[in-house]
């Protein structure tokens, strides 16, 4: 299943700066707007199709695994590597899809310099993500 | 073996990476001006969440954690564990 969050209207040309205005390009609404019945219908596997930053537009989605460690939610997406963690679900989501949007951004700054196993998972990145267009 | 924030402070710290901190503290190894591993932690105190996918990132074996944690296993072992598994 797709988890489709509210896409986010960017009104200007997105700062593309790696993490500093990182907060500030992120949607609170973003954060909530995922189907809370999609989650709850199958609360182990979905697929996430946005990151929620005005930024950054998701072409193929990522596969998301939501899991239960103590008592931490755990979201984690195993082609990237990254993870993130809350006391809900949506909280764990939240905070992978901050890590997303960061590793998206701090990969790229550093292209130049990657080792191979970040830049195999840059090149994950870039097949799944592309920078948000002018709207 | 559990990693606590302290323990994957004690752990960066001793093999050499850089560090950042946001709502996360941020943890990144370069080796001859590439980018070679990075990971993360989160601010909560204690037992750390997805304690395998830290290890992952830092290229780390369970056994590895421990020796870092004892002191053991540091900067020098590290490049020499990084260029055994190609990764430098």
């Amino acid at each position: 299943m797709v988890v489709q969050l509210e896409p986010v209207v960017a009104q200007q040309r997105p700062d593309l700066s790696p993490t500093s205005t990182l907060k500030s390009a992120i949607s609170p609404d973003a954060y909530v707007v995922e189907r809370s019945d999609a989650i709850e219908t199958d609360p182990s596997d979905f697929m996430l199709a946005s990151l929620g930053d005005r930024r950054i537009r998701v072409k193929r989605p990522f596969e998301v695994t939501i899991s239960r460690e103590n008592e931490d939610f755990i979201a984690y997406a195993p082609e990237i590597d990254e993870f993130g963690f809350g006391a809900s679900r949506q909280g764990a989501l939240r905070d992978l899809q901050q890590a997303m949007v960061e590793l998206y951004f701090s990969l790229n700054q550093d292209e130049e310099r990657l080792g191979p196993d970040l830049r195999h998972i840059l090149e994950i990145l870039e097949t799944k993500v592309t920078p948000a267009q002018l709207t | 073996m559990t990693i606590k924030d302290r323990d994957f402070d004690l752990i960066v710290s001793k093999l050499g990476f850089k560090t950042r901190e946001t709502d996360h503290l941020h943890a990144w190894f370069e080796y001859d001006g590439k980018v070679v591993a990075r990971t993360r932690r989160s601010r909560k105190r204690g037992d750390l969440p997805m304690q395998n996918a830290i290890r992952q990132q830092m290229k780390l074996s369970d056994d590895q954690v421990r020796d870092a944690i004892r002191c053991t296993f540091g900067h020098s072992e590290y490049v020499a564990h990084l260029k055994s598994r190609g990764i430098i």
